[in-house]
């Protein structure tokens, strides 16, 4: 039988589910019922979440203790979004204390019941090649049981020590629409903050009346759906860095105070003044390495390439302490034969110096397009470390910088396993690195080194065109500084043979890449960083035949992925153009019986993005086609769009290369 | 009200108790005598063979970075516990292979113990250097609820190309219920020599092992060596690499896990599940009278089966599939439930999930008059034949048979994309047992033909004197195309619609602009997905001095080949089959006239397994050339090929990407004498 509940049964059970609601409701906590029924602003366009309420309160005590506190509260607006429904605590294992953690998944204002297999998970945050890491994460989704509509609200503490007496802040959830996003400090009575802010809208603080507290709060973000070759950070966002300046008085406080580059300079001084020594066996291999090496070059390509060779393994363990910003000791790093990326640029310093020559350790951003701010002293910006070497005698190589204090500096990256000496990754260069050396007080800027300098490909075909439309020919792929590093690290991927083959094959065009691959050669020269594969190539059918006569000839043979496509037709991000640059020569030797009806007209062409020319040769019986096409590292704010629009479509309108054969004698 | 347990079911029940009164027993007596397990005695190193120290390279696969020169693994019991001892040794041979030995990690869960991990490196003179127990990290990898995964890393000092790197560790195993599953063959990398011993273990085994074509067992000492296994190396277009890669399972078979006898397990099987299914399935009067007014119309065994099956997948809404707020509160409820939900309820509710609905559909079956079994699979992209004694293990799949005429046909109707009589691509051709309650059987299930999947592309376009394409795009799908479009872009915005479509067409035509994109059809599951767009590719023909060479498939120029690898290890899987049809006009610019037309070469016959038939025609006045091309793949369901077929199969797709790729030339009215570009040297003679 069918149970209908009316009339008291219906009024009791209704009291019983408004009580049991409101029992819910009373869970969360003022702010949370509040940020669950704001209104989804119109703006949000087709976002896949809003977060309408995001605050981040750091509470600093006299000790150096501090309290972050966050509370975040995320609507889903599609399914798409229901990975946004979770939240991450970041903490140190053994200094930090995650306590007073809780998330709630709304609907309709009233907490619902957490399914049973949802619980927090606490797990390691280990990035690649961590052998131990003290940073662990927990974490708490509600992505299982939500629907479009339902709020995720959680709020979480983490206590522990703070390092340096200093904070950096960036707002702004990745394109998703914010409603409302604040930080929030507070510091103990007696102390100030120095405060440096970035951006193209950045907040105003609002302090609070004992002038302890101040808020920072950015309003209605909107919607910025992803897009292609975007930075992974906008300069356009804002950032907030803080200084925490004790009272004169505040003996008890712990972290590091600095002010000053110079401060920075003497603090990481002293946490690494006992890492950079040596041994009788690190002594004996310096000198076996570079024996025979004449110059501070060749020495450090010599030490350079062993310091590279070694395996990237990171041990991040007493991060509390500052032991993430202090190398490993040069002799266990020599001794262990693998390091993370300060523990090989500080065993390059300490192998070099048994060679008399001078080095530091520099502190570095690897490539998250993220700016390194000079007016603000902190080892926090930087995430990476590489090595600048001190260099007397004069040589020609793109990352020397002069500097005032030390002379020429060549910086080097030992953790960037195939790139040669004299060279620098992409992502470093044009970027601000922090030479740690006793007097040093500011940043040096790394050279952005021209396409055609440090990534430029060298690609050469020569083929021989049979009456079947066949083809048969030598192809030589070279290329010089990172586009030397792409080809090496590929190569180097490629043991076998068959890999080898492989990647040869996605070198080259989509219409060759069923062509046969022979007497594949690998170069490389670490002298001039060249880096190459020559093989044979064979291939049926290349040619069409039309019914005139007329035969149609591609001679596209080299792959043009490394063009970036950009065809929406509004921009919502800046345009990140990676440096690249190509010079292509074809060689197409005609059979006989063939010869050329007509050929693309040559063109050539410039802006602030890069440069194109192609022009199409007849010399005796061979077309020669050479191609040349350079785009600079730049990153193209949003009103330049257009423009940056317009060259990459007249190029890629450019860049055709079928010629027009006739048969006949 | 539902019927009352039948014999086969209460059997199955009683065993299901069973094992579950004695797992608790076990895990108490586990927890009493864990505490007293004796301690392992001491390992030591053998010796390496001084050949292995001298090598420079391997023998077996030359170019080897790293080669796994023995792998053993050995289970015993004692009286508390089961554990295996694991035991490695690996020689590098270059840069790379150092690099591949950057950190070594052992997980394990917390409850069960991890001991005696050791590991050395051996020089090539035969010194070693052994690490000392800092330099072992244990930490939790992972901690949730009652849960703990702990890892234990290390990492080898000073490793060089020549070394030999060893080592080993004793793991306790949770040999109570299910399965222990180890890849014999590394990827990327040779093994000389694969061992698995097993001493004994707490509970019953079987070992059994697959693709091992060197494999041979000491039955005694119940010990299984493979010798020199190649690297595993995948290739495109395989489905499961547990059919191609060598792999070893140990099976256990304690007393209280034997729900099914030993040598008719899948008698039993069959009986349980087809009584229970019969019993599930059987129609009400008000089941009996849906089915009647759905059927009404139609006379034919497969539109009633079209017609129940299409209201199953649409009427009655999934909770497996469709999410949103208005399920919310039933699949809520639905979850709260008892696991089965009765076919009538399904009805009555409109919803229900996946095993739901496939009952649903049996029961209506059977009210029209069918006769329905239950038939379980393996997932084909995992297993490719489960008829083995143990294969009942990897069943994970479940659909209706119905028997059509003679023949046996299987519906899925709880996966609401999928049209009539069209499985999943993990279901299609796989080995499916079909229930029965006297004497079940194997049967393939049906393989979708091309018809069933069709990609109907039509573009209308102009080209203009420099070469610029612009027009309008309707790309209509069926079948397996329209469940992949269906299933990605279910809630696509158009905007997320047009990203999707622009991200596709760049990498073959650089400036492609794609605009209007509309697409009213995705979530009508009764009509093909339909999709329209504007699209202006400015550069889209090749300007050669006055002429214009002009690829005429819009849909596949400067597409990638197919097989680029002139050789072939494992055979060839097609996903699924399909037909594509694509009608194509371009208006040519005014004042051009074709310039020594050909069409491209037709490959295959109407009745090869794949073919492309092309039509080109050119109505001068108005300047408007037509293109038609008919692709099909799997003709007659054939879609899977031996490795032998490969140079032939390659040949055939380099065939059609040649003619995908045709181009047509152009030239201005005024016939254009013989041009080269100005500043290069004359052509010679």
């Amino acid at each position: 039988m069918r149970h209908r509940f009316t009339g008291p049964t219906a009024l009791l059970l209704g009291w019983i589910l408004a009580s049991v609601c409101s029992a819910g409701a009373a869970e969360l906590p003022d702010w949370a019922v509040k940020a669950a029924v704001l209104p989804t602003p119109e703006t949000v366009g087709t976002a896949a979440a809003v977060v309408l309420f995001d605050e981040t309160a750091r509470d600093v005590e006299a000790s150096g203790l501090s309290t972050v506190t966050r509370r975040v509260a995320i609507r889903l607006l599609t399914p798409a979004g229901k990975d946004l429904l979770r939240t991450d605590v970041g903490y140190l294992k053994g200094s930090d204390k995650v306590k007073g953690s809780r998330a709630w998944l709304v609907r309709k204002g009233y907490p619902l019941k957490a399914p049973e297999y949802v619980d927090w998970v606490d797990r390691a945050g280990d990035p690649y090649g961590t052998l131990y890491g003290d940073y662990r994460i927990k974490s708490y989704s509600r992505a299982g049981d939500a629907v479009t509509g339902d709020v995720f609200v959680a709020e979480t503490q983490v206590t522990g020590p703070m390092l340096t007496a200093q904070d950096i802040h960036g707002w702004g959830w990745d394109g998703i629409p914010v409603v409302e996003e604040s930080y929030r400090l507070k510091v103990p009575p007696g102390f100030v903050i120095h405060t440096y802010l970035h951006g193209s809208e950045p907040p105003s603080p609002v302090e609070s009346s004992d002038r302890r507290e101040t808020v920072w709060t950015i309003k209605n973000q909107p919607f910025v759906r992803s897009e292609p070759h975007a930075p992974a950070h906008e300069p356009a966002q804002a950032y907030l860095m803080v200084n925490i300046e004790p009272p004169s008085t505040g003996a008890h406080f712990a972290p590091v105070v600095l002010h000053q580059w110079a401060d920075v300079a003497t603090w990481l001084g002293a946490l690494n003044r006992e890492q950079c020594d040596s041994s009788s066996s690190l002594t004996a291999k310096s000198l076996e390495l570079t024996a025979g090496c004449t110059t501070s070059l060749e020495k450090v390509r010599a030490l350079g390439a062993y310091v590279q060779s070694l395996r990237y393994v990171a041990f991040n363990s007493g991060l509390a302490k500052g032991l993430g910003y202090q190398p490993r000791k040069a002799t266990q790093v020599f001794s262990n034969g693998y390091g993370d990326c300060k523990d090989k640029a500080n065993l390059l310093c300490a192998m070099l110096h048994e060679v008399g020559v001078e080095a530091f350790i520099a502190a570095a951003r690897s490539g998250d397009d993220r700016n390194v701010w000079p007016e603000f002293a902190a080892a926090s910006q930087f995430d990476h470390a590489i090595a600048a070497v001190r260099v007397t005698e004069p040589m020609d190589v793109p990352s020397i910088v002069k500097s005032e204090l030390w002379g020429s500096l060549l910086f080097f990256d030992p953790t960037a396993q195939h790139t040669s000496v004299g060279d620098l990754p992409w992502y470093l260069q044009g970027t601000s690195v922090f030479v740690q050396a006793k007097g040093s007080e500011s940043l040096t800027l790394l050279p952005t080194i021209e396409p055609k300098v440090g990534h430029l490909f060298v690609r050469k075909a020569a083929l021989k065109l049979n009456r079947d439309g066949s083809y048969t020919g030598d192809v030589k792929i070279a290329g010089k500084g990172q586009a030397g590093a792409e080809l090496r690290q590929a190569m180097f991927a490629a043991s076998s043979s068959e890999q080898l083959t492989k990647f040869a094959t996605e070198l080259l065009g989509e219409s060759n890449q069923s062509a046969r691959l022979a007497q594949l050669v690998r170069s490389d020269d670490a002298k001039s960083g060249l880096c190459g594969i020559n093989f044979n190539l064979a291939k049926s059918n290349h040619l069409q035949f039309l019914k005139n006569s007329l035969v149609v000839a591609k001679v596209d043979i080299f792959s043009r992925g490394a063009i970036p496509a950009l065809t929406a037709p509004e921009r919502l991000q800046s345009v990140k153009l990676r440096p690249v640059a190509f010079q292509d020569e074809i060689e197409l030797a005609l059979p006989d019986g063939l010869q050329p009806e007509e050929l693309p007209a040559a063109a050539t062409f410039s802006s602030i993005y890069g440069h194109y020319e192609r022009d199409f040769k007849v010399e005796g019986r061979t077309i020669k086609m050479t191609r040349r096409l350079e785009l600079n590292q730049r990153l193209v704010p949003i009103a330049e769009y257009a423009a940056l629009r317009k060259f990459l479509t007249d190029l890629g309108k450019a860049d055709r290369a079928s010629i027009l054969l006739k048969a006949g004698s | 009200m539902r019927h009352s347990p039948a014999p086969a079911r209460e059997l199955h029940r009683a065993r299901v108790r069973r094992f579950r009164t004695s797992r608790a027993r076990q895990l108490f007596a586990f927890v009493c005598l864990v505490l007293t397990i004796p301690l392992e005695a001491k390992f030591n190193w053998g010796k390496v063979d001084p050949v292995d120290l001298a090598a420079t390279a391997s023998k077996s696969a030359p170019g080897a970075d790293l080669e796994i020169l023995f792998s053993h693994h050995r289970m015993h019991a004692n009286s508390f516990a089961t554990s295996t001892e694991h035991h490695n040794q690996a020689k590098v041979y270059t840069p790379k292979g150092v690099e591949r030995s950057s950190v070594f990690a052992v997980e394990h869960e917390k409850s069960r113990q991890l001991s005696e991990v050791r590991a050395r490196v051996v020089k090539p003179d035969g010194s070693f250097v052994e690490l000392t127990k800092a330099e072992f990290h244990e930490t939790t990898s992972v901690r949730s609820g009652g849960f703990e995964l702990l890892r234990t890393t290390f990492s080898f000092p000073n490793v060089q190309p020549g070394d030999i790197l060893e080592y080993r560790w004793d793991e306790q195993i949770d040999d109570s219920t299910g399965y222990y599953i180890q890849f014999c063959q590394a990827a990327e990398v040779p093994t000389r020599e694969f061992e698995f011993e097993i001493d004994g273990a707490k509970s019953d085994f079987v070992l059994s092992w697959y693709n091992c074509p060197t494999a041979v067992r000491d039955p005694k000492l119940r010990k299984v060596t493979i010798r020199n296994l190649p690297p595993f190396i995948t290739e495109p277009l395989i489905p499961t690499e547990t059919e191609f890669r060598s792999w070893l399972m140990i099976q256990f078979t304690s007393p209280d896990m034997r729900w099914y006898s030993k040598d008719d397990a899948w008698r039993e099987i069959g009986e349980y599940f087809a009584e229970e299914f019969r019993l599930d399935t059987v129609p009400t009067p008000a089941l009996r009278t849906k089915a009647a007014q759905l059927t009404a119309q139609f006379t034919t065994p497969e539109q009633k089966l079209a017609a129940l099956y299409d209201f199953t997948r649409t009427a009655v809404r999934s909770l497996d599939f469709y999410e949103g707020p208005e399920l919310a509160a039933a699949k809520k409820k639905r979850l709260e439930e008892d696991k089965f939900q009765t076919p009538a309820k399904t009805l009555e509710r409109g919803s229900g999930f996946k095993g739901d609905i496939n009952r649903l559909f049996a029961a209506l079956a059977r009210a029209a008059g069918f006769e329905v079994r239950m038939a379980m699979s393996a997932n084909r992209t995992r297993v490719l034949n489960m008829k083995g004694d143990r294969g009942w293990m990897f069943a994970d799949r479940y659909s209706v048979a119905v028997k059509i005429g003679s023949e046996w046909r299987f519906y899925t109707p709880g996966e609401p994309l999928l049209a009539p009589g069209l499985l999943d691509v993990k279901d299609e051709g796989a080995t499916a047992f079909v229930c029965d309650e006297k004497k079940s059987w194997f049967q393939s299930t049906q393989v979708g033909l091309p018809p069933q999947t069709q990609l109907k592309r039509q573009g209308r376009f102009e080209l203009d004197a420099e070469g610029t394409l612009d027009g309008e795009v309707t790309v209509e799908m069926t079948g397996h195309r329209a469940v992949g479009a269906r299933d990605n872009g279910w809630n696509w915005s158009i905007e997320e619609r047009t990203k999707s479509i622009r991200e596709s067409l760049v990498h073959r035509l650089a400036t492609a602009e794609v605009s209007n994109v509309r697409c009213d059809t995705a979530r009508d599951l009764l009509v093909p997905l339909v999709v329209k767009y504007h699209v202006h590719v400015p550069g889209y023909a090749d300007s050669i001095g006055s002429r214009l060479a002009i690829p005429v498939n819009f849909f596949e120029a400067n597409a990638a080949e197919t097989f680029t690898n002139e050789t072939r290890r494992y055979p060839i899987f097609f996903d699924f089959a399909e037909e594509t049809h694509d009608d194509i006009q371009i208006v040519f610019p005014e004042g051009f006239v074709l310039d020594g037309a050909s069409a491209p070469g037709s490959v295959g016959t109407p009745e090869d397994i794949f073919s492309a038939r092309y039509g080109l025609t050119y109505l001068g006045k108005s300047r408007t050339l037509t293109f038609q091309r008919e692709k099909v793949i799997g003709r007659k369901g054939m879609l899977s090929f031996q490795a032998e077929s490969y140079p032939a199969l390659r040949e055939i797709f380099e065939r059609i990407h040649r003619s995908d790729a045709h181009q047509l030339v152009i030239k201005p009215k005024t016939a254009v004498a013989s041009v080269t570009p100005a500043a290069t040297a004359p052509v010679a003679p």
